[in-house]
């Protein structure tokens, strides 16, 4: 049973990772579709739209709540956001409300901040509205990939893909539905792991085969990752409760290091200095969620 | 005095009959080939450049539908001149092709002729067309083919810039970009060459260092555009884009001499290379791999290996 902080800072926490995750996947399909497509170009800028709308709210709601190893972690915007979204809306021509982006840089923890039972009864509202809009982005992606897989729709957007943000969807949406059970969203703690391991591993794949060939090093390093990640996927669907905290440091570190790798490319693809097909909010994108699962990690441990 | 003075003339008149012939077989089948593979460059580019640059959008969707209007003028007189072996290559269609322009014209949402495709499987149909002053028409064709190429590397050049200083987002490879500006300008040549009645393809190993070049790189965007999930098929890609740039290598630093050697190991590779193309090819127009490779991209990597293995089995039939 969570307390009444626990419920308020998870609820914030987790809107404020993933409503901008969710928001940022409708960017990267929208310009990833074909004209032919508009119908569903709309769709997904209006799904960006809502997302934007319960971004706003939570950061609002937000002010003061949250604690300092959510804010430090910059799992929820990094210092490069700002200009990887103006670079990405500037190429993509999809429209990148700048604004919460800077409202969530000034967002500081209050140690003497009062969780009230008006802020809890807000939130429920909230989340509850979230998980509509989830349950919706959901829809929506199942039908592009059920499109792509039928070969009725194409995109230039890796199958593997979809399937990827619709997984990180319908995560959100457990924890969203836990979080109002009030239960802790994270129950079985390998299990947890496997599904972020995964994830990274899959950014390492999508790195891999969006850089230009001629980025030999780079196109090597991320294939490094993809067996790091494949080998302790492997190990830690064998482990047991009692190989938690060797699992968990050997995650920790490998994470640490693909958001290394994820934050050099950051910054060299808003620099010009890295040849691939992929904005730079992709790649923050991808750092936001190595910083996350890295904070994470750390309090498992 | 008189009669060596006719029996010069004589000799003049048929070397310069088979000069004129060759000269429109050549034309011809390089402006089916390569006119085809510029028209599908244009095509590959309108479906992946940002809608915010619609400008360019348009600009490819013109530069295709001038490439189809002078690829059906080539078509027109083609039938009879052309040799048996770029016939039987399916260098210029294959049997996927049509499937391919009818699937992606469907989901792409970008017209494509036809036509053109359905009259260049007739040409097999064996057909004198041979008449007379095509020559010189032929030449003026070729001119024209000439103009709209420049055009169509100044697009392609202006694109890479922009793409290279990162003002333009376009879902193409900068590599691959380069690629296709080189295969622009590599027709540019030939067709120049030929305008001059110069014979281009006297260096082969060049030659075949462009090709190889050209095969790497095919394996390398394959590779890339791949699903992630088709692990077996990316490493094959991958083991390909090896063989090529080890082949491309060994072809470079070779003496004269070794070219039929060096021509039979390329020729082995580009086969191997066509049935990746092939099963490739069929896979994505049967939906049954994931990619971001289109089935007419699939189609026109694997001409490119086609036309590739025409000219190594022309070579060394002189070994």
């Amino acid at each position: 049973m969570l307390s009444r902080k626990e419920f308020i800072q998870l609820s914030l926490e987790h809107n404020l990772f993933f409503a901008r995750i969710m928001k940022e996947h409708m960017i990267f399909i929208e310009s990833g579709l074909l004209i032919i497509d508009s119908s569903f170009i709309l769709e997904g800028e209006n799904l960006k739209e809502s997302f934007e709308d319960i971004l706003r709210e939570t950061v609002e709601l937000a002010k003061g709540a949250v604690s300092n190893s959510v804010l430090n972690s910059n799992e929820i915007v990094t210092p490069y956001t700002l200009e990887s979204e103006r670079i990405t809306e500037i190429l993509t021509g999809i429209c990148i409300d700048e604004n919460i982006t800077k409202s969530e840089l000034e967002l500081v923890s209050n140690s003497a901040f009062i969780y009230t039972e008006g802020l809890e009864e807000k939130l429920k509202d909230l989340n509850e509205r979230a998980i509509n809009l989830v349950k919706e982005v959901i829809k929506y992606k199942e039908e592009i990939l059920k499109r792509l897989l039928k070969c009725n729709m194409f995109a230039n957007l890796y199958s593997l893909l979809i399937d990827h943000i619709l997984r990180e969807a319908r995560y959100y949406l457990m924890a969203l539905e836990s979080i109002q059970r009030k239960e802790k969203p994270i129950k079985d703690i390998l299990e947890n792991q496997i599904f972020w391991d995964t994830i990274m591993k899959e950014h390492a794949q999508f790195v891999r085969g969006l850089l230009d060939p001629t980025e030999v090093e780079l196109f090597n390093t991320a294939n490094g990752f993809v067996e790091t990640f494949e080998r302790l996927i492997d190990k830690t669907k064998k482990a047991g409760p009692k190989d938690i905290p060797e699992i968990t440091r050997k995650a920790l570190e490998s994470t640490i290091e693909i958001r290394d790798f994820k934050r050099q490319g950051t910054q060299g693809l808003i620099n010009c200095q890295i040849q691939a097909i992929a904005y730079p909010l992709l790649a923050d994108h991808i750092l936001r969620e190595a910083n996350r699962y890295i904070r994470v990690l750390n309090t498992t441990i | 005095m008189q009669s060596q003075i006719n029996f010069n003339r004589k000799l003049d008149k048929e070397d310069y009959t088979l000069k004129e012939k060759d000269f429109i077989r050549l034309s011809l089948e390089l402006n089916l080939f390569f006119g085809r593979i510029m028209k599908e460059h244009l095509i590959f580019m309108a479906i992946t450049l940002p809608i915010k640059n619609s400008e360019y959008i348009l600009e490819a969707d013109t530069l295709k539908k001038s490439f189809e209007e002078l690829l059906m003028e080539v078509l027109s007189i083609s039938k009879g001149n052309l040799s048996k072996e770029s016939l039987e290559s399916d260098e210029f269609v294959t049997k996927y092709t049509l499937d391919a322009e009818k699937k992606v014209e469907k989901l792409y949402g970008i017209c494509i002729d036809k036509e053109l495709t359905k009259s260049t499987l007739e040409l097999a149909d064996n057909e004198t067309n041979y008449s007379y002053n095509l020559e010189g028409y032929v030449y003026d064709l070729n001119s024209r083919i000439i103009n709209l190429l420049m055009d169509v590397i100044k697009f392609k050049e202006k694109v890479i810039d922009e793409v290279l200083k990162c003002d333009l987002a376009i879902f193409i490879y900068p590599e691959m970009l380069e690629h296709i500006l080189e295969e622009a300008k590599f027709y540019l040549k030939l067709l120049l060459d030929i305008q001059e009645k110069i014979l281009s393809d006297k260096d082969i190993l060049k030659r075949e260092a462009f090709w190889n070049h050209i095969m790497e790189e095919h394996a390398l965007f394959t590779r890339g555009l791949l699903d992630p999930s088709e692990e077996e098929l990316i490493k094959t890609a991958h083991e390909f884009a090896k063989t090529f740039e080890e082949l491309l290598k060994k072809t470079k630093e070779a003496e004269e001499g070794k070219a039929c050697d060096i021509s039979k190991e390329n020729l082995k590779a580009t086969e191997d290379m066509k049935d990746f193309n092939i099963s490739a090819t069929k896979g994505i127009l049967a939906c049954e791999i994931k990619s971001l490779i289109n089935p007419l991209l699939a189609d026109h990597l694997l001409r490119e290996s086609n036309r590739y293995i025409r000219i190594l089995k022309e070579f060394l039939r002189k070994c």
